[in-house]
């Protein structure tokens, strides 16, 4: 009665106030709770152009492929998630979920075990796929996917999303990939060179892509081009001759495919037939399986590093090495990867979780170096296909002459590895040999990482510094050359 | 003493054999030839044979090197070991067909009649899915190692199974060699259903075909058919008096056990040795003989040489389409040999009117 | 001399014994003839002679070697088998076939020669089948094919020669062709041999000597008329058979009696018949009676008739006449009683002469005493007349007389069936 009351006495605009603020909330309300339940049921299109139905928000969602495992847990499904098939691997919170044994043809009965109420699967025969037939028989709301390219990826991200009511989630995760993979467009579409690429994925029996497939797209945006684009289909068994024939650039090797692992020395031994300019010019690359053989968000961390492996130019990657690791080496003793040009470094494997490849690159542009650092060298980047579990030292090389070029104090040199959240450089633990000339520091995660260190207050002001260096007869001084803050220049002795 | 037509053309028959020979290793020739320049890299027939000749010891000097290596290394190290591949199982499996036609005085018999073909290629099944690689070896020859032996314990299980006492009766072989190749094709199913993400490879090897040629193979296995084609070839009289009855041959003096025996065993290993290296492919054992048989007639004198010589000719021409006709993929050479064996085999038929043996 | 001996041979199927204790000799120019029901081990003998199968018991020597101590190529160039004809399929030229039984003589690398083409020419010659040298095998007639099994036989220039049933297949002109030759091949050549035969004329009429088999062991041996009798058959083949010589040929002939296997004579009955016959027309007939049981009496008979000896061998009452006269009138009134003594009098299909027309009135005077007549009118009378006419008209009247009248002696114990009810 009494709020009755005081209402009417209130001034009009008051009221319409709080009306408005009234409306709003109730909005508030309803909206808040949208992304939990509040449009189900939803009805899609999977990729096989089936409607799906999904009648209330899953809480327990089964994924027979890596990639369905990886686009549900980015979706932050993954609570959710109560069984996967048994190559999904990644994140690592799924090697404890329970297994669905088959993935080429999953038995149904199986999947039943798992009383799921939504289960995403990937089709490897396209319409009319048996598999998919059998599974619908389990009265669970199926999802089909069967991307032959990336924007099929994405397309495969906000479909599941939609699904699952995190429509809002998946917009997000497409809308940063699409951004990177247009970066990496954007460099590489206007190029007139492209590399011709081989992409091996089995040996001796030689399986290839062909442009019905992922991979070709990949390499295609990565600014290749696959020597076999001209055939329709997914996948190709040309002879010998049609590969060599058609002269790689590049040559892509899978890591992961268990009986398969061909590298460059490998491929150098099938015979002097194979003598492509891949080759002759040591540009083979073992990719790990994980990042390039699965239609999920991490094929744009694949899409990235292949352009970098196929147009470094571009990328502003100098050099690009791989290492197979190899776990059973890994129990008794580590594995080293040395790099010589244009920077001395070496890592030294301690720990592994998985076999895979790891992609060690130099680049010349990279996070900027904060202004009392100096950067040795180039930067450095190295990814993996599986980062977790892994341990190693890093030791970058320098040199007395580089240090006094740049006037950076010996004792300050760390290695410092890029934290991308905070967008900063930090400094690992690094050790300083003086005698080798190296700067050891222990990595457990990747990134880009740099050596550098505190330059010294002197005289002379170096806006850059350009090393050149000369032996003159008989007597090897080295001589640089540096400008001055007055913009002179002038040579100096070390 | 007048000699009559008769027995004129009869003493010319032998050098009407020695003519069809040579033409038929004519066109052998040819056919590698052909093979040899065909492909996707374009290179001119006498540059070829030049590369070829390079090759051999003695002559090497007289040829100056006019060509770039990578034209010598497609011909030297892809296309010629392929091309000698399908000279070779074409020798065995035509060979083998018109052996085993014979001792089973059967117009349907063929090399795979005795489950040689199963047990291949279930032991070369086993080697994909378990992928085995032999420390020393490699994948590579884990295949065809696997196979033959598959393919020569099937040759034991047969003969064991068949013989009685010191015998070894036809139809006893028949039956033990269906139930054998029954039981091994059955366990290549399984091996296929248990193969997983192996399975197309398991496939594309069964349908036989020669992506896989490489020299160190053709080391082993074109003396062991050349041998074993020359042993066959040195009882062909005796095939010819078997034919008329395993009784009447005996009374003739031949030797049938033993020459049953010596076919069983060399027939079914050069068999072992062509499907090891080129997976299973059908229909050249089974026709060729009888195509050559309406060609040239029913002694095994020329019938022999001639399946071999026409047998390797039709498999170099089969892979040469499987290699070209949806290029760049290859088909299966298999698959060729059985699309264009059999309607050519209807054919020959009609026209001829009967099989005979 | 003796080129083939068989010694104590026993052979054995499994556990079975097929042959026991088999021993004989073959001469060189000898053509002895094999012969034994089915399942009595011909086929089987021939296998061990051949060397397909070795006996369990015995040896076989070719020349004084024991064949399963030499090789079968060996063998082979000293011994020769014609197989039964079988069924050749395939594109072999009737001398590619000949050619073949060089083989043996050939070495493993060796090719046919002048020498042997000369060889498997002059086998050909010899059989005729020369003209057939390029044709296919399976062109040709089934005698064709027989005889270039022969050539090829022969072509392998053996000692010894084994024929299974060489002429089962064949036509008459056929058999009669291969046996001849085979003959004189064997007389000219010196070539022991040993040929399996179904047809007992043709191994009377061509063998030197006989072996009767029988369960697998040799029921009879010796020369031809030594083996082929009554008795042996009877024994061996259990069927009834007249045996007798040809009076052209001069060769054994053996006919089969009834149809069906007479296992013993039949009750005797009370039924008696007279036959009246002469010339081997009433051979039958009265062998035929004789098994039914019925009393057989005959007449007028000559002596030296054939019909004659046969009522002598059964022990049938005969009114005899002397040999080559014509009846003379005792005689006749001897036969007029016995046919009045009987139940029914039986007219072969005889000839008759001036010398025995009077046996045609005593057919006439049997149906006018009312005795029921049957009459074997085989061939016509017309060709059985040798009197100008007289017995024609004789043998008219009989018919009309009301005779039963009948094709052939099978007919007869059927029709004294329904005269004996």
């Amino acid at each position: 009665m009494k709020w009755s009351k005081k209402f009417r006495n209130m001034n009009f605009m008051r009221k319409l106030g709080i009306l408005i603020v009234a409306i709003l909330f109730a909005e508030l309300f309803v909206f808040g709770k949208t992304s939990v339940n509040a449009s189900f049921p939803i009805t899609v299109v999977d990729d096989l152009g089936r409607i799906v139905t999904i009648s209330k928000a899953p809480t327990r969602i089964v994924c027979i492929a890596p990639s369905a495992t990886e686009i549900v847990y980015a979706l932050g499904l993954g609570d959710k998630v109560v069984g996967v098939d048994i190559y999904s691997d990644y994140p690592t919170e799924v090697m404890s979920k329970r297994r669905i044994s088959n993935i080429y043809s999953p038995d149904p009965e199986e999947v039943s075990t798992l009383q799921p109420d939504l289960v995403v699967m990937y089709s490897f025969h396209g319409p009319g796929d048996p598999n998919v037939e059998n599974l619908e028989r389990l009265g669970v709301p199926l999802i089909v996917t069967y991307p032959t390219t990336i924007s099929d990826v994405f397309r495969d991200i906000r479909l599941v999303g939609n699904a699952t009511g995190k429509y809002l989630e998946a917009k997000a995760i497409v809308e940063v990939l699409k951004e990177r993979v247009d970066r990496v467009k954007n460099l590489t579409c206007n190029a007139v060179y492209k590399p011709k690429v081989y992409f091996e994925i089995w040996y001796p029996l030689i399986y290839s892509v062909g442009s019905g497939s992922w991979p070709h797209n990949l390499i295609e945006i990565a600014g290749g081009k696959n020597i076999f684009e001209n055939v329709s289909t997914s996948w190709v068994n040309p002879t010998e001759e049609e590969v060599v024939v058609a002269k790689p650039d590049v040559i892509l090797t899978i890591r992961g495919m268990p009986g398969y692992h061909e590298n460059l020395e490998t491929i150098k031994s099938r015979g002097t037939v194979w003598g492509v300019p891949a080759i002759k010019n040591g540009r083979v690359y073992a990719l790990d399986e994980s990042l390039v053989g699965r239609p999920g968000p991490r094929i744009v961390d694949g899409l990235e590093i292949v352009a970098s492996i196929l147009r470094p130019e571009l990328f502003n990657v100098l050099t690009t090495l791989t290492l197979d690791l190899n776990m059973a080496q890994l129990q008794f003793s580590t594995q080293k990867l040395t790099l010589q040009f244009p920077v001395r470094a070496e890592i030294e494997i301690l720990k592994a979780a998985n076999n895979g490849s790891l992609i060690f690159s130099t680049l010349v542009k990279g996070p900027g170096t904060p202004k009392n650092l100096k950067l040795i060298g180039n930067y450095l980047k190295i990814d993996c296909g599986m980062p977790q579990g892994l341990m190693f030292t890093l030791k970058i090389y320098y040199s007395r002459s580089e240090i006094d070029a740049l006037m950076v104090k010996e004792e300050s040199l760390k290695i410092y590895h890029w934290n991308e959240e905070d967008a900063v450089w930090n400094p690992l633990e690094s050790v300083v040999n003086r005698d080798k000339g190296y700067v050891k520091a222990l990595v457990d995660h990747l990134t880009y990482f740099a050596l550098m260190g505190e330059s010294q207050p002197s005289v002379w002001e170096f806006s850059s510094a350009i090393v050149d260096r000369f032996i003159s007869g008989g007597n090897s001084a080295i001589y640089m050359r540096c400008r001055l803050r007055n913009g002179k220049e002038t040579l100096m002795v070390n | 003493m007048e000699k009559s037509q008769v027995e004129i053309a009869y003493l010319k028959k032998f050098a009407k054999w020695s003519l069809i020979l040579v033409a038929l290793s004519v066109i052998l020739l040819f056919s590698m030839g052909a093979a040899t320049t065909i492909g996707p890299m374009q290179i001119p027939l006498d540059r070829a044979l030049k590369i070829i000749l390079h090759q051999i010891p003695l002559v090497d000097n007289l040829i100056p090197v006019q060509w770039e290596s990578i034209e010598e290394a497609v011909i030297i190290q892809l296309r010629l070991p392929r091309v000698l591949s399908a000279v070779v199982v074409g020798v065995a499996l035509s060979v083998a067909g018109t052996a085993f036609q014979c001792l089973f005085r059967n117009p349907m018999a063929d090399p795979y009649v005795l489950g040689v073909a199963s047990g291949a290629g279930f032991g070369a099944a086993l080697a994909m899915v378990l992928r085995l690689g032999f420390s020393v070896f490699g994948a590579i020859y884990a295949i065809p190692i696997m196979a033959s032996m598959g393919a020569i314990s099937t040759v034991f299980l047969v003969y064991g199974i068949a013989r009685t006492g010191t015998e070894l009766p036809v139809l006893r072989l028949l039956l033990a060699g269906i139930a054998v190749s029954s039981f091994f094709s059955a366990l290549i199913s399984v091996m296929m259903a248990l193969a997983g993400e192996d399975l197309h490879v398991v496939y594309m090897w069964l349908l036989g075909g020669f992506s896989l040629s490489r020299w160190e193979y053709l080391y082993v296995a074109a003396p062991t058919v050349a041998v074993g084609f020359i042993i066959l070839y040195a009882f062909a009289r005796d095939f010819n008096i078997i034919l008329l009855g395993e009784e009447q041959a005996k009374q003739l003096g031949v030797e049938v056990e033993k020459i049953k025996k010596m076919v069983l065993i060399i027939a079914s290993v050069v068999t072992a040795v062509a499907v090891s290296i080129s997976g299973i492919i059908g229909f050249v054992g089974l026709i060729v003989p009888h195509i050559m048989r309406i060609l040239v007639g029913p002694d095994h004198r020329i019938l022999l040489p001639s399946s071999a010589l026409a047998g390797a000719s039709i498999l170099v021409l089969c892979d040469t389409i499987a290699r070209t006709v949806i290029r760049p993929a290859a088909l299966p050479t298999g698959i060729i040999t059985t699309m264009l064996g059999c309607p050519f085999f209807i054919y020959l038929l009609k026209r001829s009117g009967k099989i005979r043996i | 001399m003796v080129l083939l001996k068989i010694c104590g041979v026993d052979c054995c199927y499994g556990s079975t014994k097929v042959l026991e204790n088999v021993s004989f000799s073959v001469d060189s120019g000898e053509l002895v003839g094999l012969l034994g029901p089915n399942g009595s081990g011909k086929t089987t003998l021939l296998r061990a002679i051949s060397r397909t199968l070795k006996p369990k018991v015995g040896a076989v020597f070719l020349n004084e070697a024991d064949i399963f101590s030499m090789k079968s190529s060996e063998v082979a160039k000293k011994l020769a088998v014609v197989p039964q004809i079988a069924s050749l399929d395939f594109d072999f030229t009737a001398l590619d076939l000949v050619l073949m039984g060089r083989h043996p003589h050939m070495g493993r690398f060796e090719r046919e020669d002048r020498a042997d083409l000369e060889i498997a020419k002059e086998a050909m010659m010899l059989t005729n089948t020369w003209h057939l040298a390029e044709k296919p095998i399976n062109e040709l007639s089934g005698g064709e094919r027989q005889l270039v099994m022969i050539a090829r036989a022969l072509a392998q220039k053996p000692q010894v020669l084994l024929l299974d049933e060489p002429t089962s297949h064949l036509d008459i002109n056929n058999q009669i062709g291969i046996m001849d030759l085979l003959r004189k091949i064997c007389l000219e050549k010196n070539l022991a041999a040993l040929a399996v035969f179904h047809d007992f004329n043709l191994a009377a009429r061509y063998c030197n000597s006989l072996i009767l088999l029988h369960k697998g062991k040799i029921f009879a041996i010796g020369k031809v008329e030594e083996v082929l009798t009554e008795e042996n058959i009877r024994e061996v083949f259990n069927v009834e058979v007249i045996v007798r010589r040809h009076p052209i040929t001069n060769s054994l002939y053996i006919v089969p009696v009834s149809p069906l296997q007479a296992e013993t004579v039949a009750p005797p009955q009370n039924f008696r018949i007279h036959v009246i016959c002469g010339g081997g027309s009433g051979a039958l007939l009265v062998k035929l009676l004789h098994i039914h049981g019925y009393h057989v009496t005959a007449g007028v008979l000559n002596l030296l008739d054939s019909d004659y000896e046969e009522c002598m061998l059964l022990k049938i009452p005969v009114v005899s006449e002397a040999p080559f006269s014509p009846i003379t009138e005792e005689n006749h009134r001897r036969n007029l009683s016995m046919i009045e003594q009987a139940d029914v009098v039986i007219l072969s299909n005889v000839c008759f002469g001036n010398g025995n027309l009077k046996n045609l009135e005593a057919a006439l005077y049997a149906v006018e005493k009312g005795k029921e007549v049957v009459v074997v009118d085989e061939t016509p009378i017309r060709q059985r007349d040798f009197t100008g006419g007289v017995a024609e008209r004789l043998y008219e009247k009989l018919k009309s007389k009301g005779v039963i009248v009948v094709k052939n002696c099978y007919e007869i114990p059927s029709i004294l069936k329904k005269i004996e009810n």
